[in-house]
């Protein structure tokens, strides 16, 4: 077969990461290219449509016109989408799984744009919460018996060594050992045996404080201590604030600076004196050589993942590595860096997996997922049209209206024009990507177009059959209902039961199928070029929000100014009359949909 | 043409479910898990004593030769198994897989999900584990292992 698996299909949003630092919108990532690699974060704030640098092959004589131009064909490939075939992008495309949502910015934030914040420690083991004030002094590891087998590195379990019998005392006794369910590897090969059952961590730490490094360790800061009592550098205070007037921070500044230039010139340093290594580490390299050069079989050899687990000696004998203590995982929240809005916050016990707040973007944006239509040509073969179906899933309560574009094709010698991209954003733009003739040729710089336009060129056609569409919305007697809630579609059909579903041979308005709160939409594609084929597409989707309703009864609005209040508005029957204050809501992004390898047609 | 013979031995247990084709020999007091298949298509199978075959096992005999299990060993759930020759006390753990002519020694351990190669001979006392591929290491000491193995036999008895 073919390694057409190794590609997926797969639809991936794009988030307009702001940068919170750009103070100059023109200025953006338009430097030198030089910097392009490090500045893939200076965004335009204010627009969503993220312009990145182009590729970085530009030779760095750069004459000032060249750069505007440059600010003008990234701007221009910001807006029809094209930037996102590039490879830098990737860094900004995630799945939907991975995304989440401010409500208060009312826009997609990525893993990347949120600033995350720990939350709690806890071990993965034994699942116990370890307090954030212990966990530096045990060194961000279980402090209870949770230890990671030196060979596999999964979890060790405690064994006795003896079976209790009925003969027996109750309790099984002996020494107890260590040993791995999943390579039966056991403590005994290495000699570690414990007395008690319980708080291992504490009896290996005795056998530890005698290692030579940590002997060695404690003298050496014996000694510098000594010194350090001596001249202190007068550090820092923690936070500037502390300081009443101008003059005292002003003081305290001038010591500071002052101190390091007189102490350097007292030679206080000298007192550091010879310090003699108290412990003498054997330097057994050579017979480490004449060991591994008489090996018969390498079976006693560390592996290197063994040996990162002992990372102050690494030995390359696999007996002389310890069980290490496992490490402790943490639970983190995220935040919205913009408007410091949490969006994630999980519960503080360990066992729990559930969240307070989960904002993630599954709930608000649309989900879009890629459906097979029978008896179509799969995979993809070059110069040979074929059709799928793009459905939208509504998470929302209100029924929302999709609008969909993708970036305009144009030929090699030819640019896009401005007027054409700054209209393709806001309408509901039809753009059927046929060959779009736009634009006037501009004279300078072709050879650096055609550079962009290698890199970000959909390679194929792509036709959008219903491009403005509705999709319903979600309410909870979904999940248990399987009968269709009625759709456009079905005008001239009788409407029998399930059976009736908006089938292929209903194109009245492109629409596929339109059931409780998704939608379906039909793509057809020509790939053109062999490779993977990935095209992007503009979502704007609008709902009527129904917040900020205004109760008459409780005085927010008088009788007199409620006007007629429209049946959809008050869905809500209620008494009291209420006046919904309809905010349409608008919102749109970018995604980038993969539909995996094409084909040449000849290997059929 | 395959020939249904089929002797147990004394305290044998084979649930009803079970599929079992061509000659096949049980020894005394090994359990056999209802779904468990032991096709014994072109050659025979002797199992020996005391031996669990869990649900969903596959023991098959593609060879002429004969298929010889030893005693008290355990084939977790859904493990498959061709070999040749499988000694005693070993432990094929759940959809393991024992492929083609391999001969396997006693007190080994084949881990969960990992396959031995075509025609390979597995030494007494290996644990072979691993996620991706198959590592192998010398295991020692199993004194609560034959105690264990006891109490389940026990135990699925009654």
């Amino acid at each position: 077969m073919s390694a057409v698996s190794s590609l997926p299909p797969f639809v991936h949003y794009y988030c307009a990461c702001p940068d919170l630092g750009a103070n100059n919108t023109t200025q953006d990532p338009r430097r030198s290219p030089e910097e392009s690699t490090s500045s893939k974060k200076d965004l335009d704030p204010l627009d969503e449509k993220a312009a990145t640098t182009p590729t970085s092959s530009i030779t760095s004589q750069q004459s000032q016109q060249r750069d505007q131009l440059k600010d003008q064909t990234s701007i221009d490939a910001s807006a029809t989408g094209r930037h996102l075939l590039s490879t830098q992008a990737s860094n900004y495309l995630y799945p939907l799984s991975r995304l989440y949502f401010c409500e208060d910015c009312h826009q997609i934030r990525c893993p990347s744009c949120v600033q995350d914040e720990i939350v709690s420690y806890y071990c993965p083991n034994c699942l116990f919460e370890v307090p954030t004030a212990s966990v530096k002094s045990e060194k961000n590891r279980c402090a209870r018996n949770c230890f990671q087998c030196p060979i596999c590195q999964n979890t060790l379990s405690v064994v006795a060594a003896q079976e209790a019998t009925p003969s027996s005392t109750p309790a099984s006794t002996g020494p107890y050992f260590l040993s791995c369910n999943v390579c039966r590897w056991n403590s005994k090969e290495i000699d570690m045996t414990f007395e008690k059952p319980t708080s291992l961590a504490l009896q290996l730490q005795k056998t530890e404080e005698t290692l030579p490094d940590a002997k060695e360790f404690d003298n050496l800061k014996d000694h510098l201590e000594k010194h350090l009592r001596l001249n202190v550098p007068p550090t820092l205070p923690t936070s500037f604030l502390s300081f009443s007037s101008s003059g005292a921070f002003s003081k305290m500044m001038g010591s500071h600076l002052h101190h390091d230039s007189q102490s350097q010139q007292q030679g206080k340093l000298d007192d550091l004196g010879s310090y003699e290594p108290a412990v003498h580490v054997p330097d057994d390299d050579s017979k480490l050589v004449d060991n591994l050069m008489s090996l018969r079989t390498v079976d006693q050899v560390s592996t290197l993942t063994q040996r990162f687990s002992q990372l102050h000696d690494q030995p390359y004998q696999l007996n002389h590595i310890h069980p290490q203590r496992i490490h402790l995982c943490i639970k983190r929240s995220k935040r919205c860096r913009t408007c410091r809005h949490i969006l994630i916050k999980p519960e503080q016990k360990a066992q729990a997996t559930r969240f307070k707040i989960k904002l993630v973007a599954m709930n608000y944006i649309p989900t879009i997922s890629i459906v097979k239509l029978p008896r179509k040509t799969w995979p993809l073969q070059q110069g040979i049209p074929t059709q799928f179906v793009l459905k939208f899933t509504n998470p929302l309560y209100e029924e929302m209206n999709i609008t969909l574009a993708t970036p305009q094709m144009q030929k090699k010698s030819v640019l896009l024009s401005k007027e054409d991209n700054k209209s393709s954003d806001n309408e509901s733009s039809d753009n059927e990507s046929s060959d779009n003739e736009s634009s006037d040729n501009e004279s300078s710089d072709n050879d650096y177009n055609e550079q962009i336009e290698g890199v970000t060129q959909i390679r194929g056609k792509v036709t959008l059959l219903s491009p403005h569409f509705t999709v319903g919305a979600y309410n909870e007697t979904i999940e248990y209902d399987d009968e269709m809630y009625p759709t456009g579609n079905m005008r001239g059909r009788s409407a029998y039961g399930s059976g009736s579903r908006g089938l292929s041979s209903s194109w009245i308005n492109g629409v596929h199928e339109k059931r409780n709160n998704y939608t379906s939409i039909i793509v057809e594609v020509i790939p053109e070029q062999t490779g993977e084929f990935q095209f992007p597409l503009l979502v704007t989707y609008n709902y009527k929000s129904d917040e900020d309703r205004m109760d008459v009864s409780s005085g927010d609005i008088d009788v007199e100014d409620i006007e007629s209040v429209d049946d959809e508005g008050s869905r809500k029957a209620n008494s009291s009359m209420r006046l919904d204050d309809d905010r349409i809501k608008s919102y749109s992004f970018w995604c980038l949909i993969g539909l995996g390898e094409v084909t040449s047609a000849e290997s059929i | 043409m395959s020939r249904n013979r089929i002797t147990a031995g004394p305290r044998a247990v084979i649930c009803q479910e079970t599929y079992l084709q061509g000659e096949i020999s049980i020894g005394a007091g090994t359990v056999l898990h209802p779904q468990c298949r032991i096709v014994a298509e072109k050659g025979p199978i002797y199992i020996g004593k005391n031996n669990i075959i869990e649900e969903n096992v596959t023991i098959f005999n593609k060879n002429a030769s004969p298929l010889v299990i030893g005693d008290e060993n355990v084939f977790e759930v859904g493990c498959y198994v061709e070999g040749a020759h499988i000694g005693n006390n070993n432990i094929v753990e759940a959809r393991a897989k024992v492929l083609g002519t391999t001969t396997i020694g006693h007190h080994c351990i084949i881990g969960a999900a990992c396959a031995t190669e075509v025609n390979e001979t597995i030494s007494d006392m290996t644990v072979v584990y691993g996620s991706k591929s198959n590592r192998r290491q010398q295991s020692e000491v199993f004194p609560t292992q034959a105690a264990l193995h006891a109490r389940h036999l026990d135990y699925l008895r009654e």
